[in-house]
């Protein structure tokens, strides 16, 4: 039963998920209740959450657990060594911008579009970036207080080339970026030589069974309110 | 009362989509400049037929290159020559942005009287992406049933009318129009074959978008068309069997035979050809009916929780604070990611990293101007897989020049030693032990044959080998650089008794690993072109 579970724990390190396909053996086990009690108690101390879709088991770390999840820098280092903060905030918002282009459907089924085209993209973040600057008299005195803000994001982003060119100073090259990442992540397909891209299961399964729940909101919440002391 | 009204909603999704290509949104403004507003919309509608056909002959060809190609055979009619280029825009904005609606659903109210007001969703055309990522686009049953009731055939014609049409053409031996109606069945089955395909994929694709009205709609008709008239199309086989054999029998008996009853018997072995597609149609259809079952059942279980979660507003909850987050804020952004990357337990845990290279950390932004390398890690595989392949062609192409200039049958360490006279040249080829690898390989191909290889479909095009040693993408290479393949016909490789031995060297950064290579020799015998072939 231990051993069971340890392997299904050991498969999601490896692999973020098993499916009844490929580890038919395993997610066989993992249906077994004396395996799924031992995985819970694996999901409490080790801050983890298991997202059970059916067919699928995703491994999903919890927001504060740093030693599965993420940091800043590694979202920085997946830029590059010396990206700064501004490139890893501009491309948090590029990748939100994607979902909520795919996700943002009002309705039972949030799924809008079955693929988004790069131009539409690019056209998406000019239109919002270049409405935040058109307002930029109001939000000054918010830059002052702040240091860093999306007017300065939005400026960041505006001064970048239109070239057709897949450098970190060119708009294409940075959304084209942005793509590899969600790609090596298995959330999108990057199709026609990186002109749209398409939803995969994993990221449909991921936003429709947990990261759209509305359960979600105080912890999303939470994320935006972190005081700076926090991290004293 | 309003019994004429019953089906009006039908009427008006014929109106919606005629709608959403006349009154189409998104639109560019150069590009509609190109043409008069009637002849855009001639061209639309051209192009869904193009896409219909195209589906319908169950070719996986309909590209946007394929679209593009069409396109640009067509323009002509409307007086119009363009670059290329300029078609293959054309062809992205007809598709993509108004046919496809940016990837957006595109709905359009219409009443139903016995109901209520309806979101009818229009949609067209539909894609697939093949094996090798390749978009190929075909009619969404919607598209098909616009089109074919435009003109194929009269609205209420079902698959029996259609059956009990042909039956009547053949019971009055019009085998011409029996012919065409013949063709009429083929498509309706691949019709419907297809969009039990396309139902299949979307239930995959996301189980939300299916309604079940259209699960049992489709269940049904093809129940209708396989179960009941299965036997019916046995027995129209059998019909046109016979009088095949009555006109054979008649000009046998006669002697005599004239141009109606060639062609008469052409149309009969034509129509018997599609009555076989028919039936073996039915039967693919009757193995899919199963497998669209389950898997649909499947799939709602599945995912019968997942319509029960309530939604927040993504735009409200994440979009809008992230463009009003402060400096504060910004440290916590990766929370963002991490439900969708899931775990990353290496960058822990991988001892390796210590000795990578380590990167300056900056907090704040100094310079945008930055130094670094901006070549992707793609960029870098790339790179990477390329110079494998120089390798692996260098190798190819000096056994070929090795065996011409030698012209007769020598070993692999012959071949080696050849190698080795050229330092630089041994360090590239023992480079991932690629050298042993590539004549193991060749050892288990067992034969070059040149010949063979130049009488190839010509369609197979090698694009580029994926870094891996691949003969194929070495002698397309060969034929571009040296077309007479040093007058080599055939290459035999076979083992020797003897054994090779050798010690090598490979260089990883500072590291020098040296290892020896033990393994049995092989023969290379080369068969020369024969003079004057």
């Amino acid at each position: 039963m231990i051993r069971s579970a340890l392997k299904i724990y050991y498969k999601l390190l490896e692999k973020g998920q098993i499916n009844n396909l490929s580890d038919s053996e395993l997610f066989f086990e993992y249906k077994k209740d004396d395996v799924r009690e031992q995985l819970y108690q694996f999901e409490e101390e080790l801050e983890f959450k298991l997202l059970d879709v059916g067919n699928t088991v995703y491994l999903i770390p919890n927001l504060e657990n740093d030693i599965l999840g993420f940091s800043t820098k590694d979202l920085r280092e997946n830029i590059a060594t010396n990206a700064t903060l501004t490139e890893t905030y501009l491309q948090s918002y590029i990748f939100m911008i994607i979902f909520f282009m795919f996700y943002g459907g009002k309705n039972t089924n949030p799924i809008q579009r079955e693929f988004v085209l790069t131009r539409d993209l690019i056209e998406n973040v000019d239109n919002r970036m270049q409405t935040y600057i058109d307002s930029k008299e109001g939000t000054e005195a918010y830059e002052e207080q702040y240091g860093i803000n999306f007017l300065r994001i939005a400026e960041f982003w505006m001064s970048k080339q239109v070239a057709n060119e897949t450098s970190r100073k060119t708009k294409i090259g940075t959304i084209i970026k942005a793509y590899s990442q969600l790609e090596k992540e298995n959330l999108i397909r990057v199709l026609e030589d990186g002109n749209q891209i398409r939803r995969t299961k994993k990221m449909d399964d991921i936003f429709l069974y947990y990261y759209l729940d509305e359960n979600r909101v105080r912890e999303i919440h939470s994320i935006f309110e972190k005081k700076v002391e926090d991290y004293a | 009362m309003f019994d004429f009204l019953e089906g009006f909603q039908d009427r008006m999704e014929f109106a919606a989509i005629v709608d959403s290509i006349v009154n189409r949104k998104n639109t560019n403004l150069e590009i509609e400049g190109w043409f008069n507003k009637e002849e855009l919309d001639n061209l639309f509608f051209s192009l869904l037929v193009y896409i219909m056909e195209q589906t319908l002959s169950e070719n996986d060809d309909c590209t946007m290159h394929n679209i593009a190609v069409f396109l640009d055979d067509v323009l002509p009619f409307y007086n119009k020559e363009m670059d290329f280029d300029m078609v293959v825009k054309l062809a992205e904005y007809m598709v993509k942005d108004i046919l496809q609606n940016k990837g957006l659903v595109k709905t359009y109210g219409i009443m139903n009287y016995f109901k209520s007001m309806e979101e009818v969703r229009i949609r067209l055309i539909s894609d697939k992406i093949t094996d090798d990522g390749k978009i190929t686009y075909q009619l969404t049953d919607q598209g098909y049933n616009f089109l074919f009731r435009t003109k194929e055939v009269d609205k209420e014609l079902d698959f029996k009318l259609e059956q009990l049409k042909l039956r009547e053409l053949l019971k009055r031996k019009n085998y011409k129009h029996a012919l065409n109606q013949s063709k009429q069945l083929v498509s309706m089955l691949r019709q419907k074959k297809r969009e039990i395909d396309e139902f299949i994929n979307k239930v995959r694709r996301n189980i939300h978008e299916v309604d079940r009205e259209e699960y049992e709609k489709l269940i049904k008709e093809t129940y209708d068309l396989i179960d009941e008239e299965y036997e019916g199309m046995l027995e129209l086989r059998e019909g046109v069997k016979q009088d095949k054999f009555r006109i054979k029998k008649e000009t046998e008996e006669t002697g005599y035979i004239d141009e109606t009853m060639k062609s008469a018997l052409k149309s009969l072995d034509d129509i018997n050809r599609n009555l076989q597609s028919v039936i073996s149609e039915q039967r693919n259809l009757i193995g899919k009916r199963f497998n669209m079952n389950d898997i649909y059942e499947d799939t709602i279980k599945n995912s019968f929780f997942s319509s029960i979660v309530k939604r927040y507003d993504f735009e409200k909850e994440i979009i809008v604070p992230l463009e009003n987050i402060s400096e504060k804020e910004i440290y916590d952004l990766w929370k963002l990611m991490t439900p969708l990357y899931g775990a990353s337990l290496r960058k822990i845990l991988n001892l390796s990293l210590i000795y990578q290279r380590q990167g300056k950390l900056r907090e704040t932004d100094e310079n945008e101007e930055s130094t670094i390398d901006n070549r992707f890690e793609e960029d870098f595989s790339a790179e990477r897989r390329k110079e494998q392949n120089e390798i692996s062609y260098g190798i190819i192409e000096s056994l070929f020049r090795y065996a011409a200039r030698l012209n007769s049958a020598f070993t692999f360490s012959d071949f080696y030693n050849h190698i080795a006279e050229n330092s630089q040249r041994l360090t590239a080829c023992v480079t991932e032990k690629r050298i042993f690898l590539i004549i193991l390989k060749l050892y288990e191909i067992g034969l070059i044959d040149v010949g063979q290889w130049q009488v190839r479909d010509r369609n197979d095009v090698i694009a580029e080998a994926n870094g891996e040693f691949d003969l194929a993408w070495c002698l397309y290479r060969m034929e571009n650089k040296q077309p007479d393949y040093f007058n080599i016909s055939k290459i035999y490789i076979e083992k020797s008794e003897s054994k090779f031995r050798a010690q090598v060297e490979e260089r990883y950064g500072q590291e020098v690993i040296r290892s020896s290579i033990d393994m049995d020799d092989f023969r290379i015998v080369p068969v020369m072109e024969k003079e004057g072939e």
